[in-house]
């Protein structure tokens, strides 16, 4: 069924000659010339141009700076390999060399980014620092330190690429094809310089740009876990919806200095533009078995150490089984990982990032991530709780979907509590204490949170004052949501507000309820 | 862990000056801990008030899929959407009405929303 809507999708947006023209654009993050050189192949044969988003100019001054980089990264591995653990026991002498492997690792990694942000200055691990001599330090560092300097006149990413739509809109250019070529936490994009573009970033740039995001017919993720099941459906539901292929990896995307990454790009696009065109020409959806069939087919597609996803069509093709969908034990440790990176929104002691204002971004994806993982019980790691792990889904879920749609909570909330809020600001203005800043839909929730905890500072000694305070702001403070009731409790909203609970319908983006 | 479960799922109250005979009150759910596990000469132990799920509770995945599987035709119409725009479609299925559905699903078939509003209500676990 996913199939068919995906072939409607497709016909309705590239009807006819719609397949032939337009432009291959490339994010090209890591300023990769492979990648570069496969992109170009891919558009020549398609009688397509490819540009480049930073300028292509930017590889020139990079790559050599990443080579040599690396070089030294390699040559510092030699030298100062990592420690070998002398214990008895091989499986705990095999983890302790596993552990000393990591350290080392990290170690060497340290020194390299210190070289080149320090050159000669750089002294933090004198064993290493006195290894490499002072001009070859001051060397990486004067090679990053250009194209940093460039990287700052070329502007931030999200800049660059609304500058790059806003250009082939006006020169009436179609973006048949769009690379993504970063490393990635499977939503946020980030280069090895200054290169940074958020999920955030690409859910506003979609709605200021929708062609950049719609009119892609394939799209290439090649980043690591991009192509994973919560962050590809983010992908393809919320930012491609059109595309009729988005290609990718599963948790590790090759380097790209790997040939199999530049591989992938020139086998999938063969194989995505001969189904478009089988597609096009049968007027129906092909057959997933067949589709499947043909993808497995590429080299690049199934290796053990990087394998491929494709969705083509709403029909998701695992090079590997288990790249798309990750064990059940991956998907509660990810669940958790990205629950700590998202602290910085969800906190209702500090938060310091406001909700992002369209679509949900990052706090999307982690609904998403939390919905889709498995049942608690069949994970290993979660079986001896699960209980408190499904506890934990459930809070969350009904936490974060409130945030989500903060910019309607408060709006639904100032429009039931007008009254109270104006009686609230005259008794704080009585007491000689600034009153909340107008919650009317556009407060900051960070702003929101630390006037709050300002206020009720200054509340210390008035006790009754302060008692009020917290029972008309605890809510909005905390977004919690109830997903049950104790047996004879009312389900009314002054109920679920006394409670401390947010009203689920008060995420509509409309006022659900007059003044109370 | 049981003592983890303890602290998550139980109301523990101090009532020093009232009760002379037990100073804890805990209120436990008996299908996650077993009563008697509390029963000491100072522990008043009382089973916690069943819960009942909410209307407006987001649904877990699988009973959410449940539902949908059951409207024919339906699955195939909201494949653009994510969990989040599937959640929130099977609250309001099960809260609002038919009309305020069908304004915010005007790409959906009505006759589809009405059957799904139908199976949400009648499976409210």
């Amino acid at each position: 069924m996913h199939f068919l809507v995906g072939f409607l999708l497709f016909t309705l947006a590239f009807a006819g000659p719609a397949l032939a023209g337009g432009v291959v654009l490339m994010v090209n993050m890591n300023y990769s010339s492979e990648e570069l050189k496969a992109a170009m192949e891919t558009a020549a044969a398609r009688g397509q141009r490819v540009e480049m988003v930073p300028p292509r100019e930017m590889i020139k001054l990079a790559e050599p700076m990443f080579h040599k980089r690396d070089g030294l990264e390699e040559e510092l591995e030699q030298k100062f390999p990592p420690k070998k653990s002398s214990l008895p026991n091989p499986a705990k002498r095999q983890e302790q060399n596993e552990l000393f492997a990591e350290e080392q690792s990290l170690r060497l990694r340290s020194a390299l980014y210190g070289i080149i942000r320090k050159g000669s200055a750089w002294n933090d691990d004198p064993e290493i620092a006195n290894y490499v001599s002072s001009a070859r330090k001051n060397e990486l560092f004067e090679m990053y330190q250009k194209v940093f300097q460039q990287e700052q006149k070329n502007g931030d990413m999200f800049e660059q690429l609304r500058r790059k739509a806003a250009e082939l809109k006006a020169k009436g250019d179609r973006v048949d094809s769009l690379l993504l070529s970063s490393h990635s936490d499977g939503s946020n994009l980030t280069g090895e310089t200054s290169n940074r573009l958020s999920a955030n970033e690409l859910y506003q740039l979609k709605k200021e740009q929708p062609a950049l995001f719609d009119s892609p017919r394939h799209v290439w993720l090649l980043g690591c876990y991009d192509m994973t099941r919560p962050h590809h459906q983010a992908w393809r539901n919320d930012l491609f919806p059109n595309a009729s292929m988005i290609a990718g990896f599963g948790v590790k995307a090759p380097s790209r200095f790997d040939e199999k990454s530049s591989n992938y790009i020139r086998q999938t696009s063969a194989i995505a533009d001969r189904l478009d065109r089988e597609m096009a020409a049968k007027g129906k959806p092909l057959d997933p078995a067949y589709v499947g069939n043909l993808f497995k087919s590429l080299s690049t597609f199934t290796t053990e150490a990087h394998p491929g996803v494709v969705d083509y069509c709403y029909s998701v093709v695992e090079g590997q089984p288990g790249a798309w969908s990750h064990n059940c034990e991956d998907q509660w440790r990810e669940l958790y990982a990205t629950k700590d990176k998202m602290e910085d929104y969800i906190s209702v002691l500090a938060p310091r990032e406001d909700p992002p204002s369209a679509g949900g971004g990052v706090l999307r994806a982690f609904y998403n991530t939390l919905q889709l993982a498995c049942p608690a019980q069949e994970a290993k790691s979660e079986r001896d709780h699960w209980q408190q792990s499904e506890r934990l889904r459930v809070t969350t879920r009904e936490n974060v979907i409130r945030l989500i749609f903060w910019w309607n909570v408060q709006h639904n909330f100032s429009a039931y509590f007008d009254t109270d809020i104006l009686a609230m600001n005259a008794r704080l203005s009585k007491a000689g204490i600034d009153p909340m800043p107008q919650i009317d839909g556009s407060l900051s929730r960070v702003e929101f949170v630390n006037t709050y905890y300002a206020i009720r500072k200054r509340l210390k000694d008035n006790l009754s004052l302060r008692k009020d305070f917290e029972s008309l702001y605890d809510p909005l403070l905390l977004l919690k949501g109830e997903d049950s009731v104790a047996a004879g409790e009312k389900i009314s909203v002054p109920e679920t507000l006394k409670r401390n609970a947010i009203p689920f319908n008060w995420i509509e983006g409309t006022t659900v309820m007059r003044k109370r | 862990m049981r003592l983890l479960l303890a602290t998550f799922l139980l109301l523990t109250t101090h009532t020093p000056l009232f009760a002379a005979e037990s100073n804890f009150q805990v209120e436990v759910d008996p299908y996650v801990y077993p009563l008697a596990d509390f029963s000491q000469e100072d522990v008043k132990a009382g089973i916690i008030s069943r819960r009942v799920r909410r209307p407006d509770a987001i649904p877990d995945k699988s009973e959410r899929d449940r539902t949908f599987a059951l409207v024919p035709g339906l699955e195939g119409e909201i494949a653009k959407m994510d969990e989040l725009d599937r959640d929130i479609l099977f609250v309001r299925a099960k809260t609002k009405s038919l009309k305020e559905l069908t304004n915010f699903y005007p790409q959906l078939a009505e006759k589809k929303l009405a059957q799904l509003m139908k199976v949400a209500r009648k499976n409210n676990n």
